[in-house]
Formats: C-alpha cells, structure tokens, sequence
C-alpha cells in the first residue's frame, strides 16, 4: 500500500528502484481484471531488463481499499497524483482503456488501445445484455440503462456498479495520442497472443508479455 | 485486433475475418482454427464461446470489418454454425 495524497493505492513494483519508472496503467471495468496478470507479467519482464516498474489499483478498481464505485475523474486523479509522487521521471504505459484516464497531450505507449470510452460502454453494455438474455432469458437493452441513469440511478453491468456520472464520463472520454502503440492479436505488424480483454478465463502468455515488455524497453531507450 | 477494415471484402476473406476472430477471441489453437468448416458447431459445442466472449466476437467483427451489429439481431440461429456466423456477417459488409 502507498499513500498518495489522500488515497491509499495498492501498488504493486518490480524492478530497480533507480531510472526511468514505468507506470502500468490498467483497462478499466472487467477488462482490466482480464488483463492484471498479464500486466503484472510486462512488470516482471521489464524489471528482467532493469526498468522499474509500479502497477496501481485506482480508486474503485482492484484491491482499492473502498467499495465506492469506479469513478473516472477519481481514478485519473490519483493516477497523476501517483506519478507526480515518484522521486525518479515517469513514462505511463497504458492498456486497453486505461489510456482514458490519461489528460490531453500526455506522453504514453499504448497497448491494444481503445481511442473512444464510448466504445467501453457499448462493450459493457453489450456484455450485461447477452449475459442477462442467457442466464435468465429478459432481455435488457442499452435504452434500459439510459433511461436509469437519466432518473439518477446507478445500472450494475457485468458486475460493476455504473454510476450516472461515469457512464456520461466514459461517453465522453476519448484517448490522447500515444506515443507508440502496440497491438495483440494474429494480424501482422501484430504482437502474437491472445485477446485477453476478451477471455472469461485468460491463458497466461509469457511470450506476449516479454514481446511487449522488449518493444517498451526500447521505446524508453530511444 | 487492429486489421484494417478491407472496403469490400471478398467473399473468402469475409471468412477468413470470421476464422480469425475466432481464434483470437476464444484462444483456438492453430489445429482447431483450421478444422473449422461451414457445418462446425459453434454455440453449445465450444466450451469457450460463453456470453462473454460472444460480445467480444461480436465486437472485434464490427472492428475488423468495419460493421454495425445490433444486438437485438443476435440469436442462437446466428452462432449454431461457422457457416451461419460468416453468412450473417457477409450480409453486413457493404459490396
């Protein structure tokens, strides 16, 4: 645990304490409980290369010390105040849509990053809907949440409580440009490995991991 | 995940999209992607395909193939086969 101003954020590092620190910035929602390991794993193969890394659960995400639901501006705050803490230059490396959290103009490498927040959103919602037609047989459409959240209500989907606030905040968000992206899949110019954002139950992938932790280390040294 | 949508794809690669998505949404090992013909089962005979991962296949076509899929069209029907996955897909792509 590390305090940062008035958050107390679960935070995991790897690596020498000295040098550049890379700033693992995880999806937001169900994403990024998909995608921890693998995170956690870049951390590691970094660290074999002697960068230091620090991996953050924001507020309402993860081990975050608080049942209070996600909320953006929150979460990018802490976020800002976390790498504006640390004693050495940070770079952030975000994935999926952590990039979200990320003000305009800041400096970052992507992994498989998503530009829209309101793309999360249909995803989310997407999600809940095929999931409740299946265990239950109602049917729940995106017409169904807006109109909760436009009576101030907050919409669980996929397990997470949605709050009007950040449902109209994750519409909104749009991504700053990264420095350098990097996409997963079986395309080329691609990365190889799974979609783990997609995956119920991800495989672990050790050789992604290293991949992605080989590209940033070289981004960082140029 | 980043393909760039083709403008229009041809049949084949219309199935090829379909293939991949596939394998990179539910993880297929090379061998399994490659048995997978028209008449495979898909919904009910992959363990893998949960409602979950239905909403990432439905996401990443609309991504790589640059469709729209609403999900008041998705139904068992449209996921029993490979060969019905592809033809609801090819229905959407301008061309």
């Amino acid at each position: 645990m590390e305090q940062v101003g008035t958050w107390t954020l679960p935070v995991l590092r790897r690596g020498p304490a000295s040098g550049t620190l890379v700033i693992l910035v995880q999806p937001l929602f169900e994403e990024q409980n998909r995608c921890r390991r693998f995170l956690a794993d870049v951390g590691s193969a970094l660290a074999d290369q002697n960068v230091g890394t620090a991996l953050p659960d924001l507020p309402g995400t993860g081990d975050f010390p608080s049942a209070a639901p996600f909320d953006m501006a929150e979460a990018a705050a802490a976020l800002l105040a976390f790498a504006d803490a640390q004693t050495h230059p940070a770079r952030f490396v975000t994935m999926r849509g952590g990039n979200l959290l990320l003000p305009t103009g800041t400096d970052h490498i992507a992994i498989a990053p998503v530009s829209r927040g309101e793309r999360l959103l249909a995803d989310l919602l997407r999600t809940h809907a095929l999931g409740e037609r299946e265990r239950t047989g109602g049917s729940f459409s995106r017409h169904d949440a807006e109109r909760a959240w436009a009576n101030g209500r907050t919409v669980r989907l996929a397990g997470y409580d949605v709050t009007p606030i950040a449902a109209r905040a994750l519409a909104d968000a749009s991504a700053p440009a990264a420095t350098s992206s990097l996409s997963i899949g079986s395309g080329a110019g691609e990365v190889a490995g799974p979609l783990f954002w997609r995956q119920a139950d991800p495989v672990r992938a050790l050789e992604t991991a290293n991949a992605v932790a080989a590209s940033i280390a070289e981004d960082l040294a140029v | 995940m980043s393909t760039s949508p083709l403008s229009p794809p041809v049949s084949q690669e219309v199935e090829d999209r379909v293939r991949s998505v596939l394998a990179d949404v539910l993880s297929l090992p090379p061998e399994r992607t490659k048995a997978i013909e028209r008449d495979t089962e898909l919904f009910g005979a992959m363990p893998e395909l949960d409602s979950m991962a239905v909403a990432g296949i439905l996401t990443e076509l609309e991504d790589r193939l640059d469709i729209l899929i609403d999900d008041d069209e998705v139904d068992g029907d449209m996921f029993a086969t490979f060969g019905a996955l592809t033809d609801f897909v090819r229905a959407k792509v301008p061309g």
